[in-house]
């Protein structure tokens, strides 16, 4: 018996489905509801408990194997993949204020410098380019609105 | 059927719509070329593309995308042995000796030319049995529906990651769980929204499709240090040599050509099974009947060896629209987000497609010989070009593919909320699939869960609560006994393994 990563994510899916199940049976019902064949309840009700079967499955499957010399997780890249999933979070919290233009092309400008690109014209190119080409053919072209920019409403608009 | 194929003809043969085919063709051969982004990619990432298209357009351009992503597939096998696609990855066995040896444009074209016969014997083949289907299936009830429907989850399971069978089985329950997500459909309440407006609509597929697959693709491709698209960038520098194929080649390809498109499509029709199976099966079987000196030249850069998986997967992916346009039900991850599409699209797939759009029916078939025929006439020539594309550096390339997939799903809901949730799934995507869970059992879970849903209610509801509906009819009875089976397959297989195992334990 060893516990490894296959343990750990089946007691991670044993945990969510039974949170999951939990939940399900929160779910609001009309008066009366409770007595018909199928209500809102009743497929999540089901999928929890096929999740929390094939978890304990999973669970004694892997207690049962062999331990296994896998790939270890530190060699790879997760400072940049973390970097780059940030860069994400702050782009979306930022759109609306600073609108498409400038918040793209700071998003753009952050992906390349986090993957090592060094070259200040490459940078500046595929970054302004893409916005404000994108934004052309956008809001010019094809008449969709794109956020302007809250921060600069009134400064200069 | 002669008026239907008139109709299609009519609606493919439009300036527009046969732009479309280009197009989706010539982005599909890029972006399966690049590493780690398959066709599943490809196709999420045209959808924001099409949403102002007509249904016909629409589906055409899709069409065109997914060839264009299985054949720039093969060229990435070919060529630098890393196959964008799992379905291509019996092309490398042949076809990267083949490049090695200098004949790396023959290889192009013999893929070229056995991806357009096994695509379009499939389409002749498609054009046959999908109205005949379609006719069946009226007849289809909830029950029959409902069986259906698992049975695709369930064989999908089995089929995409053999020895993981549990683990694709929770990623499918975790796609039905993601799916409950919003509003119920039938009672109007909410369920796992945690009084969040921006959850009351539930998770848009295209959203999931993106972050599961284009963005976690892209993001894995940098946490392993992936170095492909350099090593792309040096084999497509140089000369691809001739593209000439002999004429004693194409004698050799002819049988080869005949044999697995019919395999590939009837693989491709079983839900689940698709190109992989296919293209493996075909370069299998060609393997076992080859003459013995025609054997040793298998891995080696052999014709037959080259032409069998190429023709099996177009034809696979061919037939796996059998299923999709005449029962609404998809038998693959790609087909799922190709009914994500249509969904979006407000056209409902099934067998009423056939008489309520047959514009979008026909032409969906038409557009996929027309597909096959752009690839091999302007593609073929096209691919030194299109993979010059791939020396754009990974820094240049990633932050755009992510740019792309995040403005996609924005300009469809334009929330930014939909960003964060991106954010996260793609994180959650990323560790499910360092953990071994496939992710075309999550999307299509997600994808058939409210057509589950919806199925079971009326079953249950019309047996007043009684599971009988699942052995009352014999269809419905023998679609679960299918599904049990499938489930029964692998530990089968355990059991013998164990058997042999103990005998020779006791012999030796």
């Amino acid at each position: 018996m060893t516990f490894n990563r296959d343990v750990a994510a089946a007691l991670g899916f044993l945990a969510f489905s039974i949170a999951y199940g939990w939940q399900a049976t929160g779910i609001d019902l009309f008066p009366g509801q409770e007595y018909e064949p199928f209500t809102p309840q009743t497929f999540p009700l089901a999928l929890a408990v096929a999740g929390g079967v094939l978890a304990l499955l999973q669970l004694v499957k892997s207690l049962r194997a062999q331990p296994e010399a896998g790939d270890s997780w530190a060699r790879y890249d997760w400072t940049r993949v973390g970097l780059l999933l940030v860069t994400m979070v702050v782009y979306g919290a930022t759109f609306t204020w600073l609108g498409f233009i400038v918040a793209t092309t700071l998003f753009l400008v952050a992906g390349y410098l986090i993957l090592g690109e060094r070259r200040p014209l490459v940078i500046g190119a595929a970054s302004v380019g893409v916005s404000v080409g994108f934004w052309a053919i956008m809001t010019r072209l094809l008449g969709l609105y794109l956020a302007p920019g809250e921060l600069f409403r009134g400064w200069l608009w | 059927m002669v008026e239907g194929i008139l109709t299609g003809l009519s609606t493919a043969f439009t300036p527009m719509n046969l732009l479309m085919v280009f197009v989706g063709c010539f982005a599909g051969t890029f972006i399966g070329m690049l590493p780690g982004l398959g066709p599943i990619s490809a196709i999420a990432l045209m959808i924001p593309i099409t949403y102002g298209f007509d249904p016909a357009s629409g589906m055409i351009l899709m069409a065109g995308v997914y060839y264009g992503a299985i054949f720039g597939g093969s060229t990435s096998s070919i060529l630098i042995n890393a196959p964008g696609v799992a379905g291509t990855v019996a092309t490398a066995f042949d076809g990267y000796p083949m490049a090695q040896q200098g004949h790396a444009g023959k290889a192009l074209a013999i893929a070229a030319v056995s991806s357009f016969s096994g695509g379009t014997i499939g389409a002749i083949l498609l054009l046959a049995a999908a109205p005949a289907l379609a006719q069946v299936a009226l007849s289809f009830q909830s029950a029959d529906y409902l069986a259906l429907m698992v049975l695709g989850l369930t064989a999908v399971s089995a089929f995409t990651a053999p020895g993981q069978v549990l683990k694709a089985l929770i990623a499918t329950v975790l796609g039905l769980m993601i799916s409950t997500i919003g509003t119920d459909p039938s009672a109007g309440v909410q369920r796992f929204t945690f009084g969040s407006l921006d959850l009351v609509d539930g998770i848009s597929f295209l959203l999931l499709a993106m972050a599961t697959f284009a963005l976690s693709e892209a993001l894995m491709a940098i946490l392993k240090r992936d170095e492909t698209s350099e090593a792309a960038a040096r084999a497509t520098a140089g000369e691809l040599g001739s593209m000439r194929v002999s004429r004693e080649e194409v004698r050799e390809m002819v049988p080869v050509i005949g044999r697995t498109s019919i395999l590939g499509f009837f693989v491709g029709v079983l839900p689940g099974a698709g190109a992989t199976i296919a293209s493996f099966l075909a370069y299998g079987a060609e393997r076992t009947f080859a003459s013995a000196k025609d054997k040793l030249k298998f891995g080696k850069g052999s014709v037959r060896g080259l032409a069998a998986p190429e023709t099996a997967n177009n034809a696979a992916c061919t037939g796996s629209f059998v299923p999709l346009l005449t029962l609404g039900i998809p038998g693959s991850g790609t087909t799922a987000v190709m009914l994500g599409a249509l969904i979006s699209y407000g056209v409902q797939p099934g067998p009423r497609l056939f008489q309520n759009n047959p514009d979008v029916f026909w032409a969906v078939i038409i557009s996929m010989y027309l597909g096959n025929v752009i690839l091999l006439i302007l593609n073929l020539p096209l691919i030194p070009y299109i993979a010059r594309l791939l020396a754009l550096p990974r820094q240049i390339l990633v932050p755009l593919i992510l740019f792309f997939s995040l403005i996609g799903v924005y300009l469809v809901s334009f929330n930014t909320f939909d960003i964060h949730m991106m954010a996260g799934f793609a994180l959650a995507a990323i560790i499910l699939r360092l953990l071994e869970f496939p992710m075309a059992p999550l999307i299509l879970g997600f994808i058939l869960g409210d057509m589950i849903e919806d199925n079971l209610r009326r079953a249950l509801t019309i047996s007043d609560g009684s599971i009988a509906f699942l052995w009352e009819r014999p269809l419905t009875a023998t679609i679960f006994g299918l599904t049990i089976l499938t489930l029964l397959a692998p530990l089968f297989r355990i059991i013998r393994q164990r058997r042999s195992a103990m005998l020779s334990g006791e012999g030796g």
